[in-house]
């Protein structure tokens, strides 16, 4: 009598258990139902900027020899694909590349790869050669149209071959490692415009340090470094931290009210 | 009496459930959500769902696209009565050696029941460690440092900003 007791209660305890066990998943379920199903993740890498890097003309010109008769006489030319740019580096040469109907879809292509049915085979300096179904097709590159949006833009440096102004690697890391030091030889203060931050005003700038050098002026507004904005401390970090393997820097700064370039090497 | 252990019981095992049961990991996406609101990212971590706790590994924090740290471990408990954010060995972006040691051991984020208007919060690195307490609804975060020769000499500037305690210093922040 007594063991169909217990197995009673056992039983009934049971199916509390059971119900409780019930409820909590139906009110899990309930939350999962409301909750996002996908975690936010981040790309850093928006705001990408291609390596500097300097050519020589000299390094576009081929000789004679490589262009091989036969990719004269018998290429056929593509007129689903646009070529955007050409990166002649040897073996590791690509380039960017995007169909006709959708030219905003570019893509970095490298030798061998395939793209839109079509295999790259050769990089010339304006036009490459792909290959399909054992027929070579010639893709001349697409000259870009003159861009009108930055022409107030002047030019206070070009990074040409005679006037180029190049920095030492060891000043800019010495900078990095020792931020304090930065402070002592030029002062930036917060700038803004109609109550938002746009850059960085120039208080001063300390004579015969790298600043001085940069050209640099008491007024002068940097409002952008290597093409991204400083609005803000923590793009501004960002863009220091990012110094540190930069082979180049561009400044964007508004000298009274005319927006400049700044362009140096980092050698 | 004896009815009211049974009804403590009954909800004991209920909340019991109700944690195992929660979805962890879509609570842990809606709080990436809110974050998100702050321009912090959470990114590249491993979420793993350990039944009473939820466990996020390798993350990178990110501010406005800025990387701050990667943590090696993050440990979320959310036992209802008591919560605890865990993370271990956070390795601060070098950028910060300035003001901030770069490797943190551990940093705890605890919420009890009885005390349900109050987060309390503790950490340590090699030489120093911190505890304090936030506010919720003040809005103030008061942080107590007791900081290592070695760490008090190398971030003398950014401790000369705090208010000075017995044994440390002490920072207090409204929010």
């Amino acid at each position: 009598m007594s063991i169909n007791f217990n197995r009673l209660v056992f039983i009934r305890y049971l199916v509390q258990l059971l119900i409780m066990v019930f409820i909590a998943k139906a009110i899990s379920l309930g939350a999962w139902f409301y909750l996002p199903k996908e975690g936010v993740s981040t790309n850093t890498k928006t705001d990408f900027v291609m390596p500097y890097m300097r050519y020589s003309i000299d390094d576009f010109r081929l000789k004679a020899s490589e262009i091989k008769a036969a990719d004269r006489a018998n290429a056929l030319s593509i007129d689903s694909i646009i070529l955007k740019a050409i990166y002649l580096m040897g073996n590791d040469s690509f380039i960017v590349a995007a169909p006709k109907n959708n030219k905003t879809k570019s893509k970095t292509i490298a030798m061998g790869e395939l793209f839109e049915g079509y295999k790259l085979k050769k990089v010339f300096a304006d036009y490459v050669v792909f290959e399909r179904n054992y027929k070579q097709y010639r893709l001349y590159i697409t000259k870009p149209k003159a861009d009108t949006r930055w022409k107030n833009v002047q030019k206070a440096q070009t990074v040409g071959e005679e006037d180029v102004r190049r920095i030492p690697q060891s000043e800019v890391k010495k900078a990095i490692a020792n931020p304090t030091s930065i402070w002592k030889n030029i002062g930036l203060r917060e700038h803004f415009n109609r109550g938002k931050q746009d850059g960085f005003k120039v208080s001063f700038v300390r004579k015969g340090t790298m600043f001085e050098s940069l050209g640099l002026k008491v007024g002068d507004v940097i409002v952008g470094i290597n093409n991204k904005e400083l609005k803000n401390n923590a793009q501004a970090f960002s863009a220091y931290q990012e110094l540190k393997n930069s082979k180049a820097l561009k400044l964007s700064i508004v000298r009274g009210k005319t927006p400049m370039e700044l362009e140096y090497e980092i050698y | 009496m004896k009815r009211l252990m049974k009804l403590l019981a009954y909800l004991v095992v209920m909340v019991i459930l109700l944690i195992l049961f929660l979805p962890k990991v879509n609570l842990y996406y809606a709080a990436e959500e809110l974050l998100k609101k702050q321009n912090v990212y959470i990114s590249d971590e491993e979420v793993y769902d350990s039944g009473f706790s939820l466990e996020l590994v390798n993350a990178k924090v990110y501010f406005d696209k800025l990387e701050l740290m990667q943590v090696e471990e993050i440990k979320l408990s959310p036992w209802v009565l008591y919560n605890v954010i865990s993370l271990d060995k956070l390795d601060i972006n070098e950028g910060f050696s300035d003001f901030l040691p770069q490797e943190i051991s551990s940093f705890k984020a605890e919420h009890i029941f009885y005390n349900p208007t109050h987060l309390k919060l503790s950490g340590e690195s090699s030489d120093s460690f911190f505890f304090g307490d936030v506010d919720i609804l003040k809005r103030v975060l008061i942080l107590h440092l007791r900081v290592g020769a070695q760490s008090e000499k190398r971030y003398k500037t950014l401790l000369r900003k705090l208010t000075k305690e017995e044994g440390g210093y002490y920072y207090e922040y409204k929010f």
